[in-house]
């Protein structure tokens, strides 16, 4: 029974052409998306490969992971390049294009793509699947022949369900294997790995996104009336909440101002220099300059120390509050499985601020002789794949329950529904 | 008057719907057109409205060549759709009012909309009710109320009487009389062949796409026209 | 058109939109579109009001430390950030405080960038617009009603006409109200204060959103003249929708970038850089030793004198008053030398720069073409131009710091220098702490309406053409339409 109300549901997708338009959609979308985001990942690798340093520049820079064409996230601001200097550490390769139009329309990189436009198609594919049928009458006849209402909610779902994930899923295998030959990404182990927990991960999401869509079915009885409501959640689901969840966050985790924080390093800057001059106009020799260089390095750690807080805070207030919508709860994880989320970038702050304390002995040892030292290498650690999911337990929870009270939500309601 | 001259349509698929028909309804007469389902009746009504061009030949209102020229030959037709559908939102007078104001009637006012829906027996309490709530008799009310505000000396109907309970089809056909006496020209397509017979100045009946015959409502006095229409369509079973 | 035709098509419309208005569907769009509009633009009043607070404070606090520790040599490193603009209370803008240059940047304002009307309006309205409009027709053939309409006196282009503008009436009202909320919100915040000219921007920049989401309308209705049922409408406006907001506007920097190619920026910079400091400093140098050989040449006992410490030089220049004049022309030689080695180097970087502006500007030109195949990125650039948050107010700007540089700070500087010198000319006063809090600041100067509506009127003339070009093809679509 259940199987057969799903295999229709499988049938008129087909028929009608929705799921061929759909196939196509996505395969034109992913690949517009894989395009773009590679094109942009062989631009910040060139860049990389201009910032490199050579084993006698004090420089801290990550290369670009391969995994960030999947989703973008916050790979600009890691791709910097950190230069330690007497002084500071000075920030290179913040702009990475020429043509600023490059950041003013939304990125269809892969996440986007899931987050955004195919829990888009989920609603709207879900959005009608009881009133609809309702409608055309054909609800009356399912139950009159013996369907009970629950095989029914499950048959069309699961039917419903396969229709829409299907064509996207066709469409994103295929890249997948076209990615290698097409546009020559390369990726390793590890990588494939993270790439299969996200797509996982993201056809959870998306199949809530479709449950809260036919919950939303079983509540209304015209789909005209069925397709705004589905649009008016879409809006608070993908935007509306993700976006105040983060407003919130500011309100209760407060951070200082980064014009005040720039000013704070600007007079320590000044202040340490100044003293540098008048003691050594004062008559005192010695390596003067060197200590308050010295001095600047700790001052500006302990405002590093202090920013870190505050942002971490933040970062940890805000993961909270936006959970609490499933596009929120996936776009946490996913950009921690691909290693370009907001924790990655603290991690690499926190690994440049490491790399900082070691070589700094070496610079001033540099400026000193004022010959070439030779630096030990950058490495950037990362999480690994089992930890990220381990510390994303929260988030994928979130998801699954939404999805479990939108399918009690469903099943509650069709229980009621007047088929008439 | 209605002119069918060598009225052609064969869609794409090949199928010959309409089957060189010609027809002539006078100004004051009553014209049904019987046949079973899919033999022309519907299409015959939708190329005098331009809902679908004719391949061959031509449909004329008033002598207006309705393909060359379909805005002046609407004007001068009313049609009363199988199953009328209006605006659910709006109220009945709202609905009528739309309509008129787009045949070009601007001068009524809410009296002349309740005194036409009186008229077509339609009650006073729906008047001002949406029209989604309403019965098919009553959408069909209205939906000849559309075309009594027209004022169009031709009315065509498809299947105006489907589903409606006896006393509402007979209120509805005697409307029709009404109207004829008015001198109006009424073109309907149904499948009862009573009221047919009691109220139409000439019966056709359709086959195939083909008018297989016409009688007056003289000759029809000595026919049995059950038998007959029963008869022409056995010679379809039979071949 | 003949009378009867014009009033048609008015009908229609306000058949369309009166039954819009007394529908469900009509009063969750209203919700979202009002509370869209209302929510933004009251969030970022606040933002700017936080900004402006921001702005005071680094202003108070860099007036405090160039007070208590300004020197000349590091003037630079009292950066003050630009006034914050006042219309990013309803437009972000190309930069979007990512703050990438600064180790203290906070990723989360990358992560989820604060909306603003240009994203709100272009990316969800075009949406809510395209599904507000998809059924026009397959809806209202669905519905049966189509026949009787058809079978008036009525042209099909009246019908579509009428349709489409009934519609986008419908879906103007809540627009409308929200854009009025917004600006109460703005006259009502005691930080924010808007000038004529910016409150005329906002008023073009409403009426573009409208004309903007009224292209879409036409679009949704032009999808709904060429398909049969309201689930295909569907589908198609979301490819439509996907095509003009997502793959145009993301595609167009990329291939312009392969048409319009521009050298690394990154490995300019980097270049420049060099060229700016060590190269300068070898440069300077070198030819500060070529100019002053000959004056220490010719004045062999001011070498005695230069070994010397600050506190020696003075007593030394009191003694013998001949050193001070030997001492003038060193220094001005000196200046001369690293004014000619700063004028050089400089030269060398801006042709650098000139060439690659060239490649760059033509890559912007290109990309902007690409664009206009999709409506929305003509609303962004208008929205950006309008707002003065764009590219072309970024250019203005720095043409007027260059300026200011040139005619105010400049001669200020030397001024500075100068009078200080002739106090004491053995100080090294580009080291000592001066007050320096009297700095002249660079304040920007906003183009004037007029400007910005002129550079704004192209892109707002291109979505008029979408909206005629999209009703055309409707009217097109639905003159072969079935509407049984």
């Amino acid at each position: 029974m259940i199987w057969t109300i799903a295999r229709r549901e499988i049938s008129e997708a087909l028929f009608t052409g929705r799921a061929l338009l759909l196939f196509v959609i996505a395969l034109a979308l992913l690949g517009t998306g894989l395009y773009v985001m590679d094109r942009d990942y062989d631009a910040r690798r060139a860049n990389y490969d201009v910032i490199r340093p050579d084993p006698t520049q004090p420089i801290a820079v990550a290369p670009p992971s391969p995994l960030s064409v999947f989703a973008r996230g916050l790979d600009d601001a890691m791709g910097r390049s950190f230069e330690v200097s007497v002084i500071g550490i000075d920030i290179g390769g913040s702009q990475a294009s020429a043509n600023p139009l490059f950041g003013l329309f939304p990125t269809p990189d892969w996440l986007y793509l899931f987050r955004v436009v195919f829990a888009l198609v989920a609603f709207l594919f879900g959005f009608d699947l009881i009133c609809g049928d309702k409608e055309r009458g054909t609800l009356k006849l399912m139950v009159s022949s013996g369907a009970s209402r629950g095989a029914i909610a499950v048959g069309k779902w699961l039917g419903g369900w396969l229709a829409f994930l299907t064509p996207i899923a066709l469409a994103t295998a295929l890249w997948l294997v076209l990615a290698r030959p097409v546009f020559g990404i390369a990726l390793r182990g590890d990588d494939w790995a993270r790439i299969l927990a996200f797509l996982a991960l993201a056809a959870v999401y998306l199949s809530v996104c479709y449950a809260i869509a036919v919950a939303i079915s079983a509540l209304f009885h015209r789909s005209g009336t069925a397709l705004v409501a589905a649009l008016f959640t879409w809006v608070v689901v993908v935007f509306v909440i993700p976006s105040f969840g983060v407003l919130a966050a500011r309100q209760i985790a407060h951070v200082r101002p980064l014009a005040l924080v720039t000013a704070e390093r600007s007079r320590i800057f000044g202040s340490e220099m100044m003293r540098a001059y008048e003691e050594r106009r004062a008559g005192r020799t010695g390596p003067v300059f060197q200590e308050h260089w010295a001095e600047m390095h700790r001052r500006g750690e302990q405002v590093s120390d202090r920013v870190a807080g505050e942002l971490g805070a933040l970062a940890r207030t805000s993961a909270s509050l936006v959970r609490l919508s499933p596009a929120g709860a996936f776009d946490g994880l996913a950009t921690r499985m691909l290693g370009t989320s907001v924790v990655d970038e603290a991690r690499l702050k926190r690994d440049v601020r490491r790399y900082t304390g070691a070589i700094l002995p070496l610079v001033f040892e540099s400026r000193n002789a004022g010959a070439e030292v030779e630096y030990p290498a950058f490495t950037e650690s990362r999480a690994t794949l089992g930890r990220v999911l381990a510390d994303g337990r929260a988030d994928l929870a979130a998801i699954v329950v939404i999805g479990a009270l939108a399918t009690l939500v469903l099943f509650v309601a069709l229980n009621r529904y007047d088929i008439r | 008057m209605l002119e069918a001259i060598d009225l052609t349509k064969r869609y794409e698929d090949g199928l010959l719907a309409l089957d060189h028909l010609n027809l002539t309804v006078e100004p004051g007469e009553i014209f049904c057109l019987l046949g079973a389902n899919g033999a022309g009746k519907t299409t015959t009504i939708n190329l005098f409205f331009d809902f679908i061009v004719p391949t061959d030949g031509s449909a004329r209102i008033d002598g207006i060549e309705v393909a060359r020229e379909p805005l002046a030959a609407k004007r001068n037709a009313a049609y009363v759709s199988e199953n009328v559908m209006l605006y659910g939102n709006f109220t009945a007078r709202q609905n009528l009012d739309f309509f008129a104001q787009l045949s070009g009637r601007r001068e009524l006012g809410r009296e002349d909309y309740y005194m036409v829906l009186r008229r077509v027996g339609l009650q006073e309490k729906a008047f001002e009710q949406r029209v989604k709530t309403f019965s098919k008799g009553m959408r069909q009310k209205l939906g000849i109320a559309i075309a009594i505000v027209k004022d169009a000396p031709n009315v065509l109907l498809d299947e105006p009487t489907a589903g409606l309970d006896p006393k509402a089809a007979a209120e509805f056909m005697a409307l029709l009389g009404e109207l004829r006496g008015e001198g109006k020209t009424i073109f309907m397509s149904t499948h009862d062949i009573f009221r047919a017979k009691e109220h139409a100045d000439r019966v056709g009946i359709m086959k195939e796409g083909r008018l297989v015959m016409v009688r007056t409502r003289r000759e029809l006095a000595e026919e049995d026209l059950e038998r007959l229409y029963l008869d022409y369509m056995e010679v379809e079973a039979a071949a | 058109m003949n009378k009867q035709a014009a009033v048609s098509w008015r009908l229609v419309a306000w058949k369309e939109c009166r039954e819009l208005l007394v529908s469900g569907r009509f009063l969750v769009v209203a919700v979202i579109v009002f509370g869209l509009v209302a929510t933004t633009v009251t969030v970022l009043t606040r933002s700017y009001a936080r900004d402006l607070a921001d702005y005071g404070s680094a202003v108070a606090d860099r007036q405090e430390s160039l007070r208590q520790h300004g020197h000349l040599n590091r003037l630079g490193a009292w950066y003050l950030p630009d006034r914050p603009n006042p219309m990013t209370a309803v437009v972000r803008g190309l930069h979007q405080n990512a703050n990438l240059e600064s180790l203290d940047n906070d990723p989360l304002a990358v992560a989820y960038p604060l909306p603003d009307l240009a994203v709100v309006v272009g990316v969800l309205f075009s949406l809510l617009a395209l599904l507000f409009a998809h059924d026009a027709m397959s809806g209202e053939r669905e519905d049966g009603t189509l026949r009787l309409l058809v079978a008036h006196d009525i042209s099909r282009v009246s019908i579509v006409v009428g349709k489409a503008v009934g519609r986008a009436l419908a879906l103007l009202v809540p627009l409308a109200a929200g854009m009025l909320t917004g600006a109460l919100v703005i006259a009502g915040s005691p930080n924010l204060e808007w000038s004529a000219s910016e409150w005329g921007a906002a008023t073009v920049l409403a009426a573009a959103a409208a004309i903007y989401v009224t292209a879409f309308v036409c679009l949704g209705v032009m999808i709904s003249a060429w398909t049969r049922t309201a689930r295909t409408s569907l589908v198609v406006s979301l490819a439509a929708w996907a095509v003009f907001i997502l793959i145009v506007p993301a595609l167009s920097p990329y291939i312009a970038g392969e048409l319009r190619p521009t050298d690394s920026l990154t490995q300019l910079q980097r270049r420049v850089r060099v060229m700016g400091d060590t190269e300068r400093d070898e440069l300077g140098n070198r030819l500060s030793r070529e100019y002053l050989a000959p004056i220490r040449e010719r004045h062999p006992e001011i070498e005695g004198f230069l070994a010397l410490d600050e506190q020696a030089r003075r007593t030394a220049l009191t003694t013998d008053p001949r050193l001070a004049a030997v001492l003038d022309t060193l220094r001005a030689a000196s200046d001369s030398a690293w004014r000619t080695a700063n004028r050089i180097q400089s030269e060398a970087i801006d042709a650098l720069w000139a060439d690659f502006e060239i490649e760059r500007e033509a890559q912007i030109r290109a990309t902007r073409r690409l664009s206009s195949v999709s409506p929305y990125p003509a609303w962004v650039f208008a929205a950006l131009d309008l707002t003065g948050t764009g590219l072309r107010a970024e250019q203005r700007r720095e043409l007027q710091a260059e300026a200011f540089a040139q005619t105010t700070f400049m001669p200020w500087r030397r001024a500075l220098t100068d009078s200080l010198i002739a106090i004491d000319p053995t100080v090294d006063w580009w080291n000592t702490h001066i007050d320096l809090s009297s700095v002249p600041t660079f304040s920007y100067r906003p183009e004037s309406l007029a400007g910005r509506v002129v550079a704004a009127a192209p892109q707002i003339g291109l979505l008029l053409l979408f909206a005629f070009a999209f009703l055309a093809v409707g009217v097109a679509g639905f003159n072969g339409y079935d509407v049984r």
